[in-house]
Order: C-alpha cells, then sequence, then structure tokens
C-alpha cells in the first residue's frame, strides 16, 4: 500500500516537468518579443552601406583658356578609376573662398560628362570647351555690369616679330603691355602669350589697340562691343565617379579629388543686343 | 489531522487531494503575473515612446541622425555675401544660422529668413548657395548647421542635425 502510495507521488512530482518546460518556452518567447521589439525600435541606428568615393580619382589641367568669353579646360584622368561626370564652379570676387558659379550651365542635370560613353578612363584626356556666361546667374545674385569689350580671341599668335615686341613693351602702335613674347628666331619663330582681345582696356575716342587690332591690315579682333559680364578668378573642378550599390548606379561626388585653375583677366559675357 | 490522513478510494491520502486543489491557483497566479507584467510592459513601452523623438530615417531606412554625420558643406561670409557648397553626397534640404552677438546673445534663424535666394529644394550634391545677407554690427560668430529632410511615418519631416557636431563656425571678428 505504502509502496503504491510513494509511486503514485514520485508520478505526481514527475508531472511538474511540465511546468518547467512551460517556464522555459515561456522565457524563450518573452526574450524573442523583447530582442525583436528592441531590434525594430534599434533598426534605423543600423549604418548602412554608403557609396562612397574611392581613394585614387584623380584629375589634373593639362591645357586652360578664357579666350571671347569662353573657358576651355583640357583635363586628364591621372587616377585609377574612371571618372564619370565634372562638377565645374567658377569664382568671381576676390578673396572668395568658396566657387559659387555654376558653370556647367546645369548640361546633363548639373555636371558635365567627359569623355566617351563609360566616361574619362584613367590616362585618358578630354576639352570641356565652352564653359561660358549663364544670365541665371545674375540672377542668383551675381552683378553683371555692362561693360564695352575688345571681342576677338588670342592676340599673341597673331603678331609678327616686330609687333610682339612692340606688344609685350606697350610701345607704338600699342598703348598698354600684353603677355606676349616672342620664341625663336625672328625669322622661324613665333609669338606666344596668353593675351587675348579681352586684355584690350582702353577704350576712348582716340586711337586704341582693339581699332587698331580690329583693323582690315590685322583683324586679330573684332572690335568694341557693349556686354553684361562678370569676372572669372578661378575654376574647381570636382569629379564625380559611379559607384554599384544594390545594382543601382548611384553618382558620387569626390571632393578631396578637387582641384582648382586661376584665370588671369578672364571675363564671361553675353553681347548687348545694341551694339555701340 | 487524523481526518487529514484518511486514505480515499483512489489510494491518495486525504492532505493530497486537499493540497491538488491549490494546484489551479499557480496557473491562475502565473497567468495573471504574465498579463500585469504585459500590460505594465506596455504602458511603459507607450509612455516611453511619446517621451522620445519620432524616427525620421533617410536612405533606405537610415536615422537622420547618422545621415547628419555624412553631411559636409563649406561656408564662407565675405562683404555681406553667405557662400554655401554642399561638398558632400547628402542633400542639404535647409540650413539653421545661429547669430551670435556675443554677451547679448543669440537668435536662431532659418536661411531662408535671412536670404531669398536659397532653393527651395535645398543643396544637392555639389549645389551652391550665395546670397547677400545682412548681419548687425555686433555680431561675433554665426554657426550653420544642416536641416535635412527625411521620412517618417506621418511623411517627410525636416530634422535639424546637431549644432556642435555638424555645424560650421563662422567668426566676424576681424584679425
Amino acid at each position: 500500500m505504502l509502496i503504491q502510495v510513494k509511486k503514485k507521488i514520485s508520478k505526481k512530482i514527475e508531472k511538474k516537468g511540465l511546468s518547467v518546460m512551460i517556464g522555459y518556452v515561456l522565457l524563450i518567447t518573452s526574450a524573442v518579443v523583447m530582442g525583436s521589439i528592441v531590434y525594430i525600435w534599434l533598426e534605423s541606428y543600423v549604418p548602412r552601406e554608403v557609396p562612397q568615393c574611392p581613394e585614387g580619382v584623380s584629375i589634373a589641367v593639362i591645357e586652360s583658356s578664357c579666350v571671347n568669353g569662353n573657358i576651355s579646360l583640357r583635363l586628364k584622368n591621372n587616377g585609377l578609376y574612371n571618372i564619370d561626370g565634372l562638377l565645374v564652379r567658377g569664382s568671381s570676387r576676390p578673396g572668395q573662398e568658396i566657387a559659387t558659379i555654376d558653370l556647367t550651365n546645369e548640361i546633363d542635370g548639373g555636371f558635365i560628362k567627359p569623355g566617351g560613353t563609360g566616361g574619362l578612363a584613367p590616362g585618358e584626356e578630354d576639352m570641356i570647351r565652352n564653359l561660358s556666361y549663364n544670365s541665371k546667374i545674375c540672377d542668383a545674385g551675381v552683378s553683371c555690369e555692362e561693360k564695352n569689350v575688345c571681342l576677338g580671341n588670342n592676340l599673341c599668335p597673331s603678331l609678327n616679330h616686330e609687333r610682339c615686341d612692340a606688344s609685350k613693351n606697350g610701345e607704338y602702335p600699342f598703348t598698354q603691355k600684353y603677355d606676349c613674347d616672342w620664341i625663336g628666331s625672328i625669322d622661324e619663330g613665333k609669338c606666344v602669350g596668353t593675351a587675348t582681345c579681352q586684355d584690350v582696356v582702353t577704350f576712348g575716342s582716340g586711337g586704341n589697340d582693339c581699332n587698331y587690332l580690329s583693323t582690315d591690315l590685322l583683324k586679330i579682333c573684332e572690335g568694341w562691343k557693349s556686354v553684361n559680364y562678370y569676372n572669372i578668378t578661378s575654376v574647381e573642378i570636382t569629379p564625380l565617379v559611379y559607384i554599384k550599390q544594390n545594382n543601382k548606379n548611384r553618382i558620387v561626388t569626390c571632393g578631396n579629388a578637387k582641384i582648382q585653375e586661376n584665370f588671369k583677366n578672364c571675363i564671361l559675357f553675353k553681347e548687348k543686343t545694341s551694339p555701340i | 489531522m487524523i481526518q487529514n490522513k484518511k486514505v480515499l478510494k483512489s489510494g491518495f491520502p486525504y492532505i493530497y487531494m486537499k493540497n491538488n486543489k491549490k494546484g489551479l491557483s499557480p496557473v491562475i497566479a502565473t497567468v495573471l503575473l504574465i498579463a500585469m507584467v504585459v500590460v505594465i510592459a506596455v504602458i511603459i513601452f507607450l509612455w516611453l515612446r511619446s517621451m522620445t523623438q519620432e524616427t525620421i530615417t533617410k536612405f533606405e531606412g537610415e536615422n537622420v541622425e547618422l545621415t547628419c554625420d555624412r553631411v559636409e558643406f563649406e561656408a564662407t561670409y565675405l562683404d555681406g555675401i553667405l557662400d554655401i557648397a554642399n561638398t558632400g553626397n547628402v542633400p542639404i534640404f535647409s540650413m539653421k544660422v545661429e547669430i551670435n552677438k556675443g554677451e547679448a546673445g543669440f537668435e536662431t534663424k532659418d536661411i531662408t529668413e535671412l536670404s531669398s535666394m536659397w532653393p527651395p529644394n535645398g543643396l544637392n550634391q555639389g549645389g551652391i548657395f550665395s546670397g547677400s545677407v545682412s548681419l548687425d554690427s555686433g555680431v561675433e560668430k554665426i554657426i550653420l548647421y544642416p536641416v535635412l529632410l527625411g521620412t517618417s511615418d506621418e511623411g517627410q519631416k525636416t530634422y535639424f542635425c546637431d549644432k556642435d557636431s555638424n555645424g560650421v563656425e563662422i567668426s566676424l571678428i576681424a584679425g
């Protein structure tokens, strides 16, 4: 009888094992639920993979010019990656640290696509032309003043030895000094320099360089024209590259690879409708 | 006591039978306990939720607080003109400007209050702003900090990045 009772008691005690299991299940379930709540709450704080500009993106200006209201830049990709876009910004005020004039004229959504369809490959060069006057800049606070400008292209290559020396020294028939210099022998040399017709600053009723340079004899410049203009003291070029993320190409700015090219006497202008 | 020791037909002493009756109450107690814990947890959760800021996300669910750390911009103030360039890859929707007048205190304004030139959609990557901003002569410095546009449960919302860690300070004291 006692044995029978003992067996039944032990059987009864064994049944308590089930409640231990329920305890575990409840414990695990509550832990999972709490973990899920905390995960959902903090999930947004998990940093996402962000496309970044790879190190080794680099660009260089091989040649630059600012002639007749247009800036041209010959650029070389001297980095390790394709360059898919370029932000080109200009500064117009002396001492301006941030270039705020958009010279791309909002081509292709605000940036220039250099090179072919695949961008500018490492080692490749490309000429960026016609970075010109943008009237939107005037609406955006840049002072687009009026002035008379001697229109035309480079001055030096059209000058012979005698005139090249005269322009360099500001001697007759020139009334000011220009950045022109004769290189080589008198017979086989050439006049080189950065001077353009826009460097002609004198303008008056008397004789002036632009009139002289525009005569049938020389035809280097096109003569005086009234224009709206703004100065460009320097140009900042920032490369952009496409980075693939989640099967999508994302354009990334490479601020660390930004370069600057300084200009002297560079004006971008638009001819006024009524010439003087 | 003698009665308790009475053995029933089932073979169990009466004492166990009486104790078995109490077996139900631990289950009820456990259920009650769990229910109370759940209710209290829900109450605390809702209470804390109302105290914490609503989550604003950007870029595939990333918290905008983290995005603020990736904002890169340059700013200068020269001859009454404020220049700002977004040099990073995060669009800047707006800009807060704290105008500090030294001992006279400071005031914080939105960039749109100071200049009408600010683009309505903000500065995208590579975006630039240049506008005339007139400040009083007593201003010692200005601090610019970005405002980002993110999404929340209620739709698009702006988020002010932290002034100290994401702001740019421009000193206006000569020399």
